[in-house]
């Protein structure tokens, strides 16, 4: 798991956490159900001082916390939900001011969508509080007429639906972006290993000229027949040709696969020219 | 005479003996500072070959060439360079208008430069 994908786990957990807090932490101030109810009372502080205590684990953790813990941090502060969103809906059915009783439960689907720190996380929490929402709605719905649910189970699947997409969007962003910082890294190796061969290349080719200019003048005193010139001649074309694969121009991205190993990829780029 | 300004003593003595070998008048610098402390034999140059990178912090062959201009020289300029093309120095080698010639230069070229003016 790479650093990017790490630290874009942690902010979506640790910004999904507060979230979670603020709204419970909300509701015990200003929720009529919260102060009438002891119990949906006790549930939402409960969950705030849960998320609350999640986050501050990962705040401190931050620096090796993982993606798994991320995941497993937001089931943790997402969980006592099914508890928080049940309560007040059967305390309104028993009040007789029932409305709108699902309505937590789709903004619950898009929180998660746009929080989740993973795809798998997203789509298991989404599976599971889209089930939650249509029992709840089945177990109101079963204890009398309840206008404001004509439209469930649909409105519940509806929102399924659109908080699936947006998490299957939210995780082909993140693999895009990924995927461009991986390209970007690649860029930077190469951009070494070109600079590191350009400079062997600097470097070698003065001895060559050396060498060049040398060997003339010993053909020229011989007359080209000397064996150990010729040799010495193919020598330094064979050097030369090498010199030329570690021109820049020649260092493709194409030509290397993955240059983790520059040595490697330089013992290759040489094999390859002679 | 032919001026060969180059840093690598080993270069710079293989050239003096080919020169030397073909019988062209030559002269030798390893710097700015030694092209300079050849005083009136300038006017006796008819080219000068000069490496462009002289050594890290020494002033380069472009350098050499700008005053060897400014005082009085008006031969042909050729540049030996190990660098590749698009290095700076060479791209300003370029543009200054000279000859710009990619190590390890083929001896025939660096003879027919040095009896170009023969």
């Amino acid at each position: 798991m790479t650093t990017l994908a790490r630290s874009q786990a942690l902010r979506a957990t640790l910004l999904t956490c507060a979230a979670i807090g603020v709204v419970n932490f909300a509701s015990v101030a200003f929720d009529r159900r919260d102060h009438l109810d002891s119990a949906v009372l006790a549930v939402d502080l409960a969950h705030g001082v849960v998320a609350l205590g999640v986050i501050t684990v990962l705040w401190l953790a931050r620096a090796r916390v993982s993606t798994r813990a991320c995941e497993l941090a937001l089931v943790i502060a997402t969980l006592p939900f099914l508890v928080g969103i049940w309560l007040p809906q059967l305390s309104d059915l028993r009040a007789g001011r029932l409305s709108e009783p699902l309505l937590a439960h789709h903004f619950l689907l898009l929180g998660i969508a746009v929080g989740s720190p993973t795809l798998r996380t997203s789509l298991a929490l989404i599976a599971l509080f889209a089930i939650h929402g249509l029992v709840l709605g089945h177990v109101l719905a079963t204890a009398g007429p309840t206008p404001t649910l004509d439209h469930e189970p649909g409105f519940t699947l509806l929102f399924t639906v659109i908080a699936g997409l947006l998490t299957f969007t939210r995780a082909r962003r993140r693999d895009m972006e990924h995927r461009l910082v991986a390209a970007e890294q690649r860029a930077r190796v190469l951009s070494q290993v070109s600079a590191m061969l350009l400079a062997l290349r600097d470097r070698a080719n003065t001895p060559l000229q050396t060498l060049e200019v040398a060997i003339t003048m010993l053909e020229a005193d011989t007359a080209g027949d000397d064996r150990r010139l010729v040799l010495m001649r193919r020598a330094l074309a064979r050097l030369v040709a090498i010199q030329h694969a570690l021109d820049a121009g020649e260092l493709r991205s194409s030509e290397i696969e993955i240059p983790v190993d520059l040595e490697a990829s330089v013992r290759a780029l040489l094999d390859e020219a002679a | 005479m032919v001026l060969v300004v180059e840093d690598d003593d080993d270069l710079l003595e293989v050239l003096g003996l080919l020169f030397e070998h073909a019988g062209v008048a030559h002269a030798g610098a390893r710097s700015l500072a030694e092209v300079q402390a050849l005083g009136d034999r300038i006017a006796e140059l008819t080219a000068v070959v000069i490496d462009i990178n002289l050594g890290g912090g020494q002033p380069t062959g472009l350098d050499v060439a700008a005053w060897l201009r400014a005082h009085g020289f008006r031969g042909r300029v050729s540049f030996m360079t190990g660098h590749a093309p698009d290095h700076a120095l060479v791209r300003a080698a370029v543009s200054d208008d000279g000859e710009v010639l990619e190590k390890p230069i083929d001896t025939r070229a660096l003879l027919r430069i040095a009896r170009a003016d023969m």
